[in-house]
């Protein structure tokens, strides 16, 4: 960033996740499971839902790359 | 965010795994940079915190805390209060699930990220002194910001209730004194869009009016595929602060009167499926930000404003009075998809509403060898949700309807006193007293259609949950503090201090489920209150903390180690239930109870390094920021849904064993001006988002090729 001599004006690049690392923050999941937390399988190898009927294991991600840029002015 | 859990399957997901991002941006300089050090080594070590209620330098307070300023925040590109999480150590923070605004805040293993009310917070989330009684709306954007601290450990003393964890407090900046006007706008990837125009005025000698206003904007990272128009991972936020300051400076009394205003209508945040969906077919997706969620019912809409006057009186040299009082309110429109998916399978429209006014006074003394202060606080709060489960593909229409009311009133008086037997040694004690009052009430209820607040003419079937319930629960917390100064560069502490999060009733309990205890036929209101209620859960911390500055400021460094004793720890889904009456515990009843004991061990340490000066011409500098938490965190005991003890299995939610994080900053002066760089690389390990670790199931097979979603399998 750079920022003039008597502060008045500013100028930045900043980037966020520069690796673009995927990474899981948290999710949902209504299955059934064993007391270890491991899901159970029904005989066809499917997981077995406790609510509703397509299954809910869902996860949310943290945010991707993020490049920005900015600029600042003070009076 | 949790608003259904099935209690035959304790919604509980690992969470992965090692997370590894990295910063890098451009900064502004630290104001105290160069200039006013003796050496020309960066003065952060001289940032004035509030800790303890009252104005310390960081390095004198013998308390955990992190502390960042305005400026640095500006500098490290930080958006939102969730951006410190990575470079503070032993703190989660993070947007709950399913939305772009609620926060769950873990510190040192103990939070909360039920956001439904009737579980109360872990982690105390300060805005400017007042306490924010709800998560709803408290991912707080980061604009006009003076400081953030972060204050580890159970703050129990001078925070009060629901401090377990720690606390954070946010401080928005002081007016100046002379007419100012600052904008700042920023333009980046995924059409990120921000502007923030700052202007303030002096409108007498004494009295100065300012104001901000803050637009926010991105577009999602990814797309919703089924409903035209609505993105994932979008942000677009209005908000704005203005403020009135009456007096201060030379004046001895300095009124505050500050309105802030949030406008959230970002689109819904629906999860990425991990398996192909069972009934539809429907694979999985390969952009991981893209969803097929169909639910769009309530239109997202979240508005969160409040008022707040901060008064502050110096009645004489030693004695100054404070007053803080504050309304505050939010209204949350929130659909939430749990499928992901098209169809009506566990859709949820909801709405969460949150109001609570709040007074505190503090009578602060500041004297030769004692200062301290002693103040009284009140709270008067309620907080209600309603939401749908719409389960059509298990019954067409079928709708899984809760409705949560709690009224909390709690007052509480405190103390606080230092007292220095010497320049060197220092005595601190203090304690608080709570009165915790609860009135819930919970209604659930099977219905046929969407709810009348969300538009639907639903037909009711039954119902399952009606129940109105008052607790009150009494608690004194106590603090005390040893620190010795063996001189002006150092200080060593160590201290004892305890938390509580306050108990109530589970608002997801099931009244019908309750047992009848004395089997006499009838579910009589003790039973069900006895099932539905829980305690408040405590912690009691011991900490050893070093504070230290070395090399004339060039090496500065914290290191605390602290040991924490948890108990009556608040357990989802654990009541064994003998239903035939052979005196055997034959199945449960998931419902909330005080069934968990833990321990934490862990340690933290900071570090400054001033790594070079005036190597790149005069003023030029290099310095390094270092964190380090550890926390090492078990169930002595948790007692599961069929009455054993499977405190073996259970993890500590939300925290990771090791986290770690470092900044280099640099400052280069160029003809015109400077130029500033800072790059953070950040760390954290393992991280279960629930006490029951999940693997994440696959289709088809349980570890998948891609290793993201798996390593969490891994023991």
């Amino acid at each position: 960033m750079w920022r003039s001599e008597d502060d008045r004006f500013s100028l930045g690049l900043h980037g966020k996740n520069l690796t673009d690392k995927q990474y899981i923050t948290s999710g949902y999941q209504f299955l059934s499971v064993a007391p270890d937390g491991t899901p159970l399988r029904n005989g066809a190898g499917n997981v077995i839902p406790t609510l509703g009927r397509e299954g809910v294991a869902t996860v949310f991600y943290g945010n991707p790359r993020q490049v920005f840029v900015s600029a600042g002015v003070k009076f | 965010m949790t608003l259904i859990r099935t209690r035959i399957t304790p919604a509980s997901l690992t969470r992965s795994v090692s997370l590894f991002a990295v910063a890098i941006t451009g900064l502004a300089a630290m104001p105290a940079f160069a200039q006013d050090s003796e050496e020309g080594w960066e003065e952060e070590g001289a940032i004035v915190v509030t800790a303890r209620r009252r104005e310390e330098n960081l390095l004198d307070v013998p308390i955990a805390v992190t502390a960042y300023s305005g400026d640095q925040l500006e500098a490290r590109g930080a958006l939102d209060l969730t951006d410190i999480s990575a470079t503070t150590p032993n703190t989660t923070l993070e947007t709950s699930r399913g939305t772009n605004s609620t926060l769950s805040a873990f510190i040192r293993g103990v939070g909360q990220q039920d956001p439904v009310p009737g579980f109360e917070a872990g982690v105390g989330i300060y805005l400017d002194d007042v306490y924010l009684n709800r998560p709803q709306a408290a991912v707080l954007d980061i604009y006009d910001v003076e400081r953030i601290e972060v204050l580890r450990g159970p703050q129990g003393t001078l925070y009060g209730r629901n401090t377990i964890g720690g606390a954070v407090k946010y401080v928005t900046k002081r007016l100046p004194d002379a007419f100012s006007l600052k904008a700042r706008a920023t333009y980046g990837e995924y059409d990120q869009a921000e502007g923030v125009v700052t202007v303030s005025a002096p409108l007498s000698s004494k009295i100065r009016l300012g104001g901000s206003l803050a637009r926010l904007s991105r577009g999602g990272f990814g797309d919703n595929l089924t409903v035209a128009g609505v993105e994932n991972y979008n942000k677009d936020v209005w908000a704005g602060r203005g403020t009135l300051e009456i007096g201060g400076n030379d004046d001895p009394v300095l009124i505050r009167i500050s309105g802030d205003y949030t406008r959230d209508k970002s689109d819904p945040r629906n999860g990425h499926r991990v398996i192909t969906s069972l009934l539809s077919g429907a694979p999985v997706l390969d952009d991981v930000y893209d969803t097929r969620a169909g639910l769009n019912n309530p239109v997202q809409d979240i508005e969160a404003y409040g008022l707040a006057m901060n008064i502050s009186a110096e009645l004489s040299d030693s004695v100054t009075f404070r007053s803080i009082s504050a309304w505050r309110k939010d209204e949350s429109f929130t659909p939430i998809d749990f499928d992901s998916l098209p169809a009506a399978d566990v859709d949820v429209p909801a709405v969460y509403r949150n109001e609570q006014i709040s007074q505190e006074f503090q009578l602060l003394y500041a004297g030769d060898n004692l200062n301290g202060l002693i103040g009284f606080y009140y709270l008067d709060a309620k907080a209600s949700t309603a939401f749908d489960v719409l389960l059509s593909t298990t019954v067409a229409n079928l709708n899984a309807f809760t409705a949560g009311d709690v009224r909390t009133d709690t007052w509480s008086v405190f103390g606080d006193f230092t007292y220095d037997f010497t320049d060197q040694l220092a005595l601190s004690v203090g304690g608080r007293y709570t009165v915790d009052r609860r009135n819930s009430t919970i209604l659930r209820q099977t219905k046929l259609g969407t709810s009348a607040e969300f538009g639907g003419t639903p037909l009711i079937l039954a119902t399952t949950s009606n129940f109105n319930g008052r607790a009150k629960f009494t608690e004194f917390t106590p603090r005390a503090s040893l620190s010795f100064k063996p001189n002006d560069d150092h200080m060593l502490y160590a201290s004892y201090s305890q938390g509580f999060k306050g108990g109530g009733f589970d608002p997801r309990g099931l009244s019908t489920a309750a047992p009848d205890l004395n089997r006499d036929g009838v579910r009589s209101y003790q039973e069900i209150y006895d099932f539905l209620s829980f305690d408040p859960e405590t912690v009691d911390s011991y900490e050893l903390g070093w504070k230290g500055s070395l090399a004339d400021g060039r090496v500065r460094m914290s290191l605390t180690g602290f040991y924490a004793d948890y108990k009556d720890v608040q357990v989802p889904g654990s009541a064994g239930f003998d239903s035939n009456g052979d005196g055997v515990n034959d199945t449960f009843i998931g419902v909330t109870t005080n069934a968990g004991k833990a321990d934490f061990k862990g340690v933290e340490a900071e570090v400054y390094l001033g790594l070079a000066n005036d190597f790149a011409g005069d003023g030029s500098s290099l310095s390094f920021n270092g964190t380090l938490g550890y926390v090492d965190g078990r169930y002595k005991q948790f007692i599961d849904a069929r009455n054993i003890d499977v405190a073996d299995l259970r993890r500590i939610q939300n925290t990771p064993k090791w986290n770690a994080s470092g900044t280099l900053s640099g400052v280069y002066p160029t003809g015109s001006g400077t130029i500033t760089t800072s790059a953070t690389v950040s760390y954290r390990s393992k991280t279960f988002q629930f006490e029951t670790p999940q693997p994440v199931p696959r289709s088809g097979w349980l570890c998948p090729v891609r290793r993201l979603d798996c390593v969490a399998q891994r023991r």
